[in-house]
């Protein structure tokens, strides 16, 4: 009787950790995507982020991965939308919010309106 | 006593299966993007540079705008072209007819100008010389040394045919210090603008670098 209720236990716990650890086949796209993207197959990367995204539209993970995307195929508004969406989504993760911050800052003046502006200075001997 | 072993150890494998390589540090190569949308345009207009001081015996504009000439032919799919007009004063750069004549109202011109300082100058110094092994380690002396410096200021700006409007207006300041008081300046100019144009182009044009970004597997 012990021994059956050890067992229940585990298989409860077990049952739990994979409900916990959310939809296996979704998870397995995203990390195919991070995989590619490890790799420079952007591409394949997002086609595997959006998958996700169409199964699941709440994902902040895929809409932050994406964003990236976007960013590295220069694709500013795109990333722009993406990182926004992220961000809603998972208004506290400290992750997204690194990376909207270094999107932003790496827009430079090119984000703000009007014209670009700016000094640079350089001393060499 | 059994349970309280079990449940550190569930607890341990609950955390690790959920949290481990959820998230993976990425060092990616991002593109920055241009300041203008210069292939917009079809034309660039380079003007005379306002010279606010030029070191004697070098045509400072002509070599500017040559060699800016030069190097947007290598860039700029369009034509590039020199205009003969260089603003009067430093208003003059905010004067939008002045623009808008050159570049005959045209929507497919740009306007490349700005104003230029290039200077030389010789600084001394005392310097304290490294004793040979014959004078001994102790018998460090200072000695006179002259340096030869020279500056290169640009202010650059890129204006709308169309409208006269300033779309890109940005400084640069280059300092160069030679050991040669004969260093010619042509040689200084060249190192110097190499430098800004390298700056220049990557605002204009975009360039590359490397970023941390960070990609989310839950």
């Amino acid at each position: 009787m012990r021994t059956f209720g050890k067992a229940l236990f585990l298989v409860i716990f077990a049952g739990f950790l994979f409900a916990a650890c959310s939809s296996p086949a979704l998870e397995k796209q995203m990390k195919f995507g991070i995989w590619a993207a490890e790799r420079n197959l952007w591409d394949e990367a997002v086609f595997r982020w959006k998958r996700v995204l169409a199964a699941n539209p709440d994902s902040a993970a895929a809409h932050n991965n994406l964003a990236v995307a976007c960013e590295k195929k220069g694709l500013v508004e795109e990333a722009r939308k993406e990182y926004e969406l992220a961000l809603k989504l998972a208004p506290d993760n400290a992750k997204v919010k690194f990376n909207y911050t270094k999107f932003k800052e790496s827009l430079g003046a090119g984000d703000k309106p009007g014209p670009a502006k700016g000094k640079e200075k350089n001393e060499k001997k | 006593m059994r349970k309280s072993r079990i449940l550190p150890v569930l607890a341990l494998a609950f955390f690790s299966a959920c949290t481990s390589a959820n998230i993976r540090k990425l060092l990616v190569e991002m593109p920055r993007p241009s300041s203008i949308r210069l292939d917009a345009y079809q034309e660039l207009l380079i003007s005379d540079f306002l010279v606010k001081k030029e070191v004697s015996g070098f045509a400072l504009n002509k070599e500017l705008t040559d060699y800016f000439k030069a190097e947007w032919e290598k860039k700029f799919k369009g034509k590039v072209a020199l205009a003969k007009a260089a603003p009067a004063r430093e208003e003059d750069f905010k004067a939008a007819e002045v623009w808008k004549t050159m570049a005959g109202n045209s929507s497919r011109a740009v306007v490349m100008t700005g104003q230029v300082a290039f200077s030389q100058e010789a600084r001394k110094a005392l310097l304290e010389k490294e004793p040979g092994w014959k004078e001994g380690y102790f018998s460090a002396q200072n000695i006179l040394s002259e340096r030869l410096v020279f500056t290169l200021e640009v202010n650059i700006f890129f204006i709308r045919g169309e409208t006269g409007d300033i779309l890109f207006q940005r400084d640069y300041k280059e300092t160069r210090t030679y050991k040669s008081m004969k260093q010619p300046a042509d040689f200084a100019f060249f190192e110097l603008i190499q430098t800004a144009k390298q700056k220049l182009f990557s605002s204009i044009l975009g360039d590359e670098r490397f970023q941390e970004r960070y990609l989310i597997s839950k």
